[in-house]
């Protein structure tokens, strides 16, 4: 398989983490966005084999790291997410974007909610209802973020 | 072929979950990652120390005399409470004499500041990171203050850098008491920055909303008498045996940049506890299945 550009998805997603751990006020701190989910998605529908829940997984575990979650919380939830746009590839890629964004509403809440989930497990539930607000700041992002991504794409002519 | 690589993923992730909750095995490999991932912290971080650092030396000449003339009147108020607190201290030492209990020093504590590296970014996780580690002698369980009171206890700690969970914590909990009254409580965290609670106080009790807590270093791991918060809010619900009394945390639990670990030395204070229970234990067969877990 001929694949280039392999460093603008490892930088892609090290933007990811590094915008995941950037320290925020503390109004902003619950509207921060699923950003390396929203990435991964991206790279899964544009290039099918590239990036897959392998990868998914691992970015899950090092999120938990460096959150100090509970190892596979994130892991869990990027992987079950990960697999089905693996799945739905096809539909979703030829969707308008307004749909995609729908989706990508959904799926956050999938992952939000399978993360949310585990914290009732280990009796660590958020008490507030802001713990959904990334759902709809990360749907609202989808649109700018998938043209930003796309010209990159094309520009360093990932495959 | 994808479904079977997801499914063994998952299986994998939730086992990883039930270990880490279950066990403490995980723990030390935790910390290996953790050294791992922490250049990239620092890296994270290194904007915001820039940004620090330009602004404390861009400042002009007139903003540093300001500063210098205000530091100068602190300082001196300082110094000030600072001599009568020596007073208090020697007077308690005598008082103690006097009562001829067991001499437990409160003061002389060893005294290290340390730096916030990073905050975490998950807003239920009330945690920060800071740059000192067990290679300074920090060890988990350590207590951490700030200027105005106590922040919380390192819960992780690798050679250069240590995890403190924060008061504000859903697993924090302090042991306090009540300034005005002596009366005994637990303060637990809420999730949030800025909200403590102060729980399993009885309908009847006298708490008020303005009530200073300090740390009544019952659990043996916070120190005496450091001021942990103030009562700002306090409900009574009919018919619940217990009153809902929200706490606003002395610490600038979200705003603190430096912190101060101690080293309270409760190594005789513990070996008093003990000795005092196990003779309790000895004295009162009846009620010997209360200690039997000591």
């Amino acid at each position: 398989m001929n694949s280039r550009g392999t460093w603008v998805i490892i930088v892609s997603l090290f933007i990811a983490v590094v915008l995941t751990i950037l320290p925020l006020p503390n109004w902003a701190v619950w509207a921060r966005p699923l950003w390396v989910l929203i990435i991964l998605i991206y790279w899964v529908l544009a290039l099918d084999c590239r990036v897959g829940v392998g990868v998914a997984w691992v970015m899950g575990i090092l999120l938990d790291i460096l959150g100090g979650t509970l190892l596979g919380e994130h892991a869990l939830a990027m992987a079950i997410v990960i697999y089905i746009v693996a799945k739905l590839q096809r539909q979703i890629r030829i969707a308008p974007l307004m749909q995609q964004t729908l989706l990508i509403f959904i799926l956050s809440a999938i992952y939000l909610g399978i993360i949310y989930v585990c914290l009732g497990l280990t009796n660590r539930l958020p008490s507030s209802l802001l713990y959904w607000l990334p759902v709809f700041i990360t749907a609202l992002l989808w649109p700018w973020l998938f043209i930003l991504l796309r010209d990159c794409r094309r520009r360093f002519k990932v495959t | 072929m994808r479904g079977l690589q997801t499914l063994l993923l998952i299986l994998l992730a939730i086992a990883l979950l039930v270990f880490d909750y279950r066990t403490t095995y995980f723990v030390k490999i935790r910390l290996i990652l953790a050294t791992i991932v922490t250049p990239l912290q620092y890296v994270v971080s290194a904007p915001f120390d820039l940004v620090d650092w330009m602004s404390t030396s861009l400042t002009t000449q007139k903003q540093l005399l300001a500063e210098n003339t205000r530091l100068r009147v602190q300082k001196m108020l300082l110094d000030a409470q600072l001599q009568k607190s020596f007073e208090l201290e020697r007077e308690n030492n005598q008082l103690r004499a006097l009562l001829e209990s067991a001499k437990v020093q409160t003061a002389n504590t060893k005294v290290l500041v340390a730096q916030v590296l990073a905050v975490d970014s998950d807003p239920f996780v009330q945690e920060v990171i800071i740059d000192q580690g067990s290679a300074t002698g920090i060890y988990v369980g350590q207590p951490v203050l700030d200027a105005t009171g106590i922040m919380g206890q390192v819960v992780s700690t690798v050679p250069t850098v240590s995890r403190i969970m924060l008061l504000s914590d859903t697993r924090s909990a302090i042991p306090i008491e009540l300034v005005r009254n002596g009366l005994r409580g637990i303060v637990v965290g809420r999730g949030e920055y800025g909200q403590l609670a102060l729980v399993h106080i009885p309908e009847a009790a006298d708490v008020k909303v303005g009530d200073q807590l300090v740390s009544s270093g019952l659990g043996q791991r916070y120190p005496v008498g450091y001021p942990v918060g103030v009562v700002t809010h306090t409900k009574h619900y009919s018919g619940q045996p217990f009153m809902e009394i929200a706490v606003q945390p002395s610490a600038a639990l979200d705003r603190s940049r430096l912190v101060l670990l101690i080293w309270p030395q409760q190594e005789k204070l513990m070996q008093l506890v003990q000795q005092e229970l196990t003779e309790t234990t000895k004295a009162s067969k009846p009620f010997k299945d209360m200690h039997s877990n000591e």
